[in-house]
């Protein structure tokens, strides 16, 4: 049943000429030109938020001078503004969905006019992968406060710790995580992209949790934390319950059935042993155990 | 059996938490993969090194040239230990391919052997000569750009290049250049070794 | 995601080019491309207008003739990058007959059927310097019924005196800007003009890269094109004009270069049919 909603999901994905989106050149200079810096100019009383591009000789920067009042009161945040668009674009998810729709109620937020979302040639997709990052780095933040407190010490509770809270970053925009999910995986170019942030996000949980394995652990390791995780994700999308508590349930018995994430041994496959075994025969034909 | 001697499977290495301000953020993008695609292939080489000695001295360890094998053997550990450390600390992905540099490395070593002690010293040369060049130009590329970032890399490949050009001299001492088909020999081993190093970057 | 353009590089080593001179500030230099001939800089806007009077009438029929209809595909493929939503104001410049501003409010229309007939609000402004030319996109617009969504000015792409700075969303100007005498005046209008955020849009002709169709376009622009002209609109020299025109415009990264240094920011082409037509786009930061 999980499955003929993902199914049917792309239905209602409201993507435009995704199969024909041409590559687009872009020209090297104005590319290095978009860090912008927010500026909030306090002006009659009213707030305004006015763009104030770092180092450009752009025809805006001369009116931002003159129309600035007080410059003691400006609060300056250097961040890039595609950034800063899909940063409140995430507000409007709720209401829109993960669509360019919202991106452009994001933009029109910011002061900038709606066209704005032009800048984001995978439209939707764009969205959900900054969302993805930016939980991501929430999670980096919230964990790192966990392990600093100290009150939970055991790998494991801090691995469950980890996964639900990087569910409840989700859970805000449950309604609209279904269509998410399959702009995710059902194209291929993106799907690519989401594969790699959910290996990324289980190589950071592991290695903000401790783990020291240089061979073939590291690799079950991860991918069996990817595995846990993705099937929450899915469970959680269907369940009606209070708070998800079924979810958390759904959790705990997968990570039971792992276990404690115990190493791998390493043990010699057959044909490492044979080839042990020839090599000893051949020692002790050519005689050269002395 | 050979497996018991791999102890550093079985001791519990201590659970160390990197706190992740530590160093790793504040590297730049370009040099994160860098430093991951040199730590792979460089702990991938330690490793495989440390088979192939293994291999020499199940065979030439009770003769004369023995000792000088165990030698070169226990700095080699000494290397692995080292990338072991750094791998954690720098978030780099190991090799998947483990399990193939071992039981290459071993054969290589084994097989060498069988065939002399100077066939033995000839495939050193011929490694070691290939890790030295490999480590130069890593030392290279890291002193290109932003070498105030990669100290302590840098510190441990220049020591390390050092111990491998050793080896290599020492390989070279102990009449390598005797050896049967010393050229092909060579030629070999170090194609060989330089197609391992391009495949243990990317896998 | 992105490409970054090589080519951007190679130009800057271009420095003896044709394509300079159109890019050249006219208060330095007395004189305008008017295809490949010279004239003065003060005559090329009187010439232009000459080739658009001469035309209008025939102006829809002509394109689709010479361009076997690809001029619709170009133009949805337009409309479709700019991706219009309720609430986004255009400004179409050199706009004409209307083909682009139709074809968004087209696509509004689609998009949200009761929304849009029950607004009242004009959506876009068709800017033209060339009254007969806007006369046959007016007759056009009350036979598809927008005639109050439209608002039809006669004007000057490089000085935009009417509009006041940061009212529209996007700016387009499809097949315009190459008859236009100065094209760094037309980019700083646009630029005034846009809201912070807003979109320039341009589609125009440019430059082939591939050798093959390039022998085919050329010897079809030169052969064919003018004879079509004169059979069917009866002028040789205005369509001799178009032809010229479009081989005298900079090449797609020289424009990308242009629209980046009047203040446009994540400038970027694609090109269409081989590079025959490209669409470029910049925003305003």
């Amino acid at each position: 049943m999980l499955f003929k909603r993902l199914i049917l999901m792309p239905r209602l994905v409201k993507t435009s000429s995704i199969c024909l989106k041409q590559e687009r050149t872009y020209l090297a200079v104005s590319l290095l030109n978009n860090k912008l810096r927010l500026r909030q100019i306090s002006f009659n009383n009213n707030q305004i938020l006015r763009f104030e591009s770092i180092g450009s000789t752009g025809p805006i920067n001369e009116k931002i001078q003159t129309d600035t009042l007080n410059q003691n009161e400006s609060n300056e945040n250097e961040e890039s503004v595609e950034e800063i668009i899909l940063k409140n674009a995430l507000k409007f998810v709720p209401e829109y969905g993960f669509t360019t729709e919202a991106i452009s109620k994001g933009a029109m937020e910011v002061g900038l006019s709606s066209a704005a979302k032009g800048i984001f040639n995978n439209g939707a997709f764009d969205l959900i992968d900054f969302f993805y990052k930016h939980s991501n780095k929430n999670l980096e933040a919230y964990l790192e406060n966990l392990i600093q407190e100290g009150k939970i010490k055991r790998k494991n509770e801090l691995i469950r710790s980890a996964i639900v809270y990087r569910l409840t970053l989700i859970q805000p925009y449950i309604k609209h995580w279904p269509q998410a999910m399959a702009i995710q995986t059902f194209i291929p170019s993106n799907a690519l992209v989401s594969i790699e942030n959910l290996l990324k996000l289980c190589d950071q949980i592991w290695h903000q949790v401790g783990d020291n394995s240089i061979d073939i652990n590291w690799y079950t390791k991860r991918l069996t934390l990817a595995a846990v995780y993705k099937t929450t994700e899915l469970f959680m999308i269907q369940d009606k319950s209070e708070n998800f508590k079924d979810t958390y349930e759904f959790l705990d018995n997968r990570l039971k059935d792992l276990g404690t994430f115990n190493q791998v041994k390493s043990n010699f496959s057959n044909l490492a042993q044979a080839v042990n075994g020839s090599l000893t025969v051949l020692r002790n034909v050519l005689n050269l155990r002395n | 059996m050979l497996g018991l001697n791999r102890t550093h499977n079985l001791i519990q290495r201590p659970l160390v938490r990197y706190s992740s301000k530590f160093n790793y953020n504040s590297l730049p993008e370009e040099s994160k993969k860098q430093l991951d695609r040199i730590l792979r292939v460089d702990h991938a080489g330690e490793y495989g090194a440390n088979r192939i000695y293994a291999g020499q001295m199940a065979v030439l360890g009770k003769t004369p040239v023995g000792p000088t094998i165990q030698h070169m053997w226990d700095q080699e550990k000494d290397h692995l230990k080292k990338f072991e450390e750094l791998i954690p600390k720098y978030r780099a992905r190991p090799s998947a391919l483990l399990p193939l540099w071992d039981i290459g490395g071993y054969a290589l070593g084994f097989g060498s052997a069988l065939l002399g002690k100077e066939a033995a010293m000839a495939v050193t040369v011929a490694v070691e000569s290939v890790i030295t060049e490999h480590y130069n130009n890593q030392l290279r590329d890291l002193l290109e750009k932003n070498p105030e970032k990669h100290t302590e890399i840098l510190e441990v490949i220049k020591q390390f290049r050092d111990d491998e050009q050793a080896h290599h001299d020492t390989g070279l001492e102990h009449e390598a250049e005797k050896a049967i088909f010393y050229r092909p020999l060579s030629e070999v081993v170090k194609a060989g070794c330089r197609a391992a190093v391009w495949v243990a970057e990317r896998v | 995601m992105l490409k970054i353009s090589k080519a951007f590089f190679r130009q800057q080593s271009n420095v003896i080019n044709l394509s300079i001179r159109a890019l050249s500030t006219g208060t330095n230099s007395q004189e305008a491309d008017f295809g490949f001939k010279k004239v003065k800089y003060e005559e090329k806007q009187a010439k232009v207008n000459e080739v658009f009077n001469n035309v209008a009438e025939k102006y829809d029929l002509m394109n689709d003739a010479m361009s076997f209809g690809l001029h619709r595909l170009w133009k949805n493929q337009f409309i479709q990058d700019i991706e219009p939503t309720p609430g986004m104001r255009l400004i179409d410049v050199a706009g004409g007959t209307g083909d682009i501003t139709f074809r968004y409010l087209n696509y509004l229309k689609n998009l949200n059927p009761g929304h849009f007939d029950n607004s009242r609000d004009i959506v876009a402004t068709v800017c033209d310097i060339n009254e007969n030319m806007l006369n046959v996109g007016k007759d056009r617009s009350i036979n598809l019924g927008f005639q109050d969504k439209i608002n039809w000015k006669v004007g000057n792409a490089e000085n935009l005196i009417l509009e006041k700075e940061n009212t529209y969303d996007v700016y387009t100007i499809a097949f315009g800007i190459r008859n236009c005498t100065n094209l760094e005046n037309v980019l700083k209008e646009a630029y005034r003009v846009l809201k912070p955020g807003g979109r320039f849009m341009c589609l125009e002709f440019s430059r082939t890269e591939n050798p093959v169709f390039k022998r085919v376009y050329d010897f079809y622009s030169f052969q064919m094109i003018p004879v079509m002209g004169y059979l069917i609109a009866g002028d040789w020299n205005s369509y001799q004009y178009l032809v010229e025109s479009i081989r005298m415009f900079p090449s797609q990264d020289e424009f990308a270069s242009l629209i980046s240094d009047c203040g446009f920011r994540l400038v970027s082409y694609k090109n269409l049919t081989n590079g025959a037509v490209a669409i470029h786009s910049g925003f305003k930061f």
